[in-house]
């Protein structure tokens, strides 16, 4: 049994312009102990996913459409009363967010901020909770501990920042960490130390980590499975491996051929053209036919449903490519698997 | 100077050891209380020692004077000795706006003002030359103010001097629980519209813009006139509850910028209820604007109380307020000045001093304002 399980879940936002279908029928899963990378661009639901996780999509605008599910631990989130899902939060579910330097606030110090989760959901004296503090900061590398303990947000850096966001998720062994983007707004010497801080704290303590991400490069460090996303839905998923060295949907195949390589310099980089289609007014059939150059009528025809690569269930791709009966009607009209 | 002589000067004279170095508003301000106070308690030593049996206002004064005195010096000890303390622990933001606010030398003036004259207030009981209400022979009258009546005499030969420091009392305590009501008040209901939104949102707004459209003056009379007599507490409770929308606004529009801040986010994924996360974490983050609506709300109120009673709306006499001594003085303006015209200027002085110290938080507490 999975830890973590989303089957359908579609979370939709009522705006001016119409229902923006943000995350459109997403279904995943996240083992005990296992890291699964959620990628792709901005704007296609991936940190709306992780909101709604928590149940932390504002009501209104946002709504999580009936019939999605996610079960944690067997326990179904969409239906728990707000007491249990407030001892869950923090508790069960820790989440660290993109901006570590708007992540606290910044009237209180924070040790303060950690020792009010430990008290709110371990029952810690404040004497204990100092200690237990004290400790966290020194777990996840900040030096002088004791003495950071009393700063206040702003007289930290970015990097120190996350790292006591970091302490404060784990501060009362969450089964599951959510991690949006913890690494975006860092340089990249500290977005380094950041991402091995997480893999080491989560091989110690055990625990399923979610992280999502827009960067190949931390998916390919630290993931174990991918979910690629695209217009508010899954459009391949697979292990790292599978995912970054056979990609088979245009799209996965698009995002690693942008990447610049180190010493390209005189190199255009490889965009996929076009942009994200709007979330009010998601194209018919499939999301992403207008910009990709495998195109063909069947695919403004009818959406693909993700369907099996190799015949397994766990490696998949929403991409007509590979369809059977295409394979074979169109006689290998492209190769599924080889970027162009 | 060693740390020893500091602290020995800290114990003679509090106050001393801070203004040499340059801290001339809180050493000026610690010094000239524990002086003053001790001339109050050396010279009114009989009106000291019956005060504690006396009524409340009596006790509060003496009282006061014990706890202005042991305050100035344990704060002066306690502020020599802890510097080496102060330079390890964290930098709070209100550490910041202190340091702001100490450069605005206007806004340090204003506030020490202000301190004095609630002190001057609080121990009134102590130092008044005469009873307020005490009318004295009919020759009396409209004296001008001379060594014996410091401030002249009024129409029923009250002194003047007198009648006001009592006034002040009257003014500072209305200014000072009509802002503590709507400052908590407007902060609650503001923190709520703007946190919860919704119908909540809706119907708080719609009363605080019912509120804002009526006249402020007509209003209160309206009120007042409701009732039959006019207490202290009446007017405290009118001014409170008709002042709180102004604030309930400016919350009401941080807290919606707030509201979308990361932090009030992860205090949700942290499972914090929002009572919580209202109380603890978005209040306090709208406690400056908070700040200095009240300093400058205090100013106001006390105009507003003046205005009440100089339209005989206010406390029934002979109650001092420096309003109705306004009111009184008005028929002797040619002949009797010195009635209307120091507590008017008692007025403008304390409501000049809470606006320059309001000004000043605004500029200290507003990071973009900081130089």
């Amino acid at each position: 049994m999975p830890l973590l399980e989303v089957t359908d879940l579609r979370t939709y936002f009522t705006t001016d312009a119409g229902v923006a279908r943000a995350v459109d029928g997403v279904s995943l899963q996240v083992g005990v102990g296992e890291t699964l990378g959620i990628v792709g661009e901005s704007g296609c639901g991936k940190t709306v996913t992780a909101l709604s996780v928590l149940r932390l999509i504002s009501s209104p605008p946002g709504e999580i459409v009936a019939g999605s599910s996610i079960r944690f631990n067997d326990e179904e989130l969409l239906e728990v009363e707000p007491a249990r899902l407030r001892e869950i939060r923090g508790n069960e579910i820790s989440m660290i967010f993109q901006e570590p330097m708007t992540s606290l606030n910044p009237v209180f110090t924070v040790g303060y901020q950690i020792q009010e989760v430990l008290r709110l959901h371990r029952g810690l004296s404040k004497r204990e909770a100092r200690a237990a503090g004290v400790a966290l900061l020194a777990e996840v590398g900040i030096p002088e501990p004791d003495q950071r303990f009393d700063a206040y947000p702003h007289q930290m850096s970015g990097g120190m920042l996350q790292r006591v966001m970091i302490a404060i998720a784990l501060s009362c062994e969450p089964s599951l960490l959510i991690a949006d983007e913890p690494t975006t707004a860092l340089d990249v010497t500290i977005q380094a130390q950041i991402l091995d801080l997480l893999v080491e704290m989560q091989r110690v303590r055990g625990m399923a980590l979610l992280l999502i991400t827009h960067d190949l490069g931390v998916i390919a460090e630290v993931c174990d499975r991918v979910v690629v996303m695209y217009g508010g839905q899954i459009v391949e998923t697979g292990t790292t491996e599978e995912i970054l060295t056979r990609p088979q949907h245009p799209y996965t195949q698009g995002l690693l051929a942008s990447l610049p390589g180190i010493g390209d310099r005189d190199v255009r980089l490889n965009p996929i053209p076009g942009t994200v289609p709007s979330a009010v007014d998601w194209p018919d059939g499939c999301r992403f036919r207008d910009r990709c150059s495998f195109a063909w009528e069947r695919c403004a025809e009818s959406a693909p449903d993700l369907l099996p690569v190799d015949g397994r269930s766990s490696r998949s791709a929403r991409c007509w490519l590979l369809d059977p009966d295409e394979a074979a009607g169109r006689g290998a009209h492209v190769t599924p698997g080889e970027p162009t | 100077m060693t740390d020893r002589s500091r602290l020995a000067l800290s114990a003679l004279l509090p106050g001393l050891p801070q203004l040499v170095v340059g801290r001339w508003g809180v050493g000026g301000l610690g010094l000239t209380v524990w002086v003053a106070f001790l001339a109050v308690l050396l010279t009114r030593w009989a009106r000291f020692a019956a005060g504690w049996g006396g009524p409340l206002d009596h006790q509060i004064a003496s009282l006061t004077v014990v706890a202005g005195l042991l305050g100035t010096w344990g704060w002066s000890m306690f502020d020599v000795s802890r510097q080496a303390e102060l330079e390890r622990s964290g930098i709070s933001q209100w550490r910041l706006a202190a340091e702001a606010f100490k450069k605005n030398r206007i806004a340090v003036i204003g506030a020490v003002v202000i301190v004095w004259v609630y002190l001057i207030a609080l121990v009134t009981p102590l130092i008044a030359p005469y009873d307020p209400a005490m009318q004295g022979p009919l020759m009396g009258r409209l004296v001008a103010p001379s060594g014996e009546f410091l401030l002249g005499t009024d129409h029923l030969s009250r002194d003047v001097f007198s009648r006001m420091m009592y006034g002040a009392r009257i003014s500072l305590s209305i200014g000072f629980v009509a802002v503590g009501i709507s400052v908590t008040i407007g902060t609650l209901l503001g923190a709520m519209a703007g946190y919860l939104g919704g119908w909540i949102d809706a119907v708080v707004m719609r009363f605080v813009d019912m509120v804002i459209s009526f006249p402020r003056l007509v209003l209160l009379i309206a009120i007042v006139a409701l009732f039959d007599t006019q207490s202290i507490f009446l007017i405290m409770a009118v001014l409170g509850f008709t002042q709180w929308p102004g604030t309930a606004r400016i919350v009401r529009g941080e807290v919606l910028s707030l509201r979308e801040q990361e932090f009030v986010e992860a205090t949700r994924a942290l499972g914090f209820s929002r009572r919580r996360i209202i109380l603890r974490h978005v209040i306090p983050n709208v406690l400056a604007p908070v700040i200095v609506t009240a300093t400058l709300g205090i100013g106001n109120v006390i105009v507003l109380e003046a205005g009440l009673s100089f339209l005989g709306l206010g406390l029934q006499p002979p109650t001092p307020s420096w309003g109705s001594m306004v009111a009184d003085g008005r028929n002797f303006l040619l002949n009797a000045w010195w009635i209307s015209t120091f507590p008017g200027l008692a007025i403008v002085l304390t409501v000049v001093a809470f606006n320059l110290v309001g000004d000043g938080l605004r500029d200290a507490l507003d990071p973009r304002l900081r130089a």
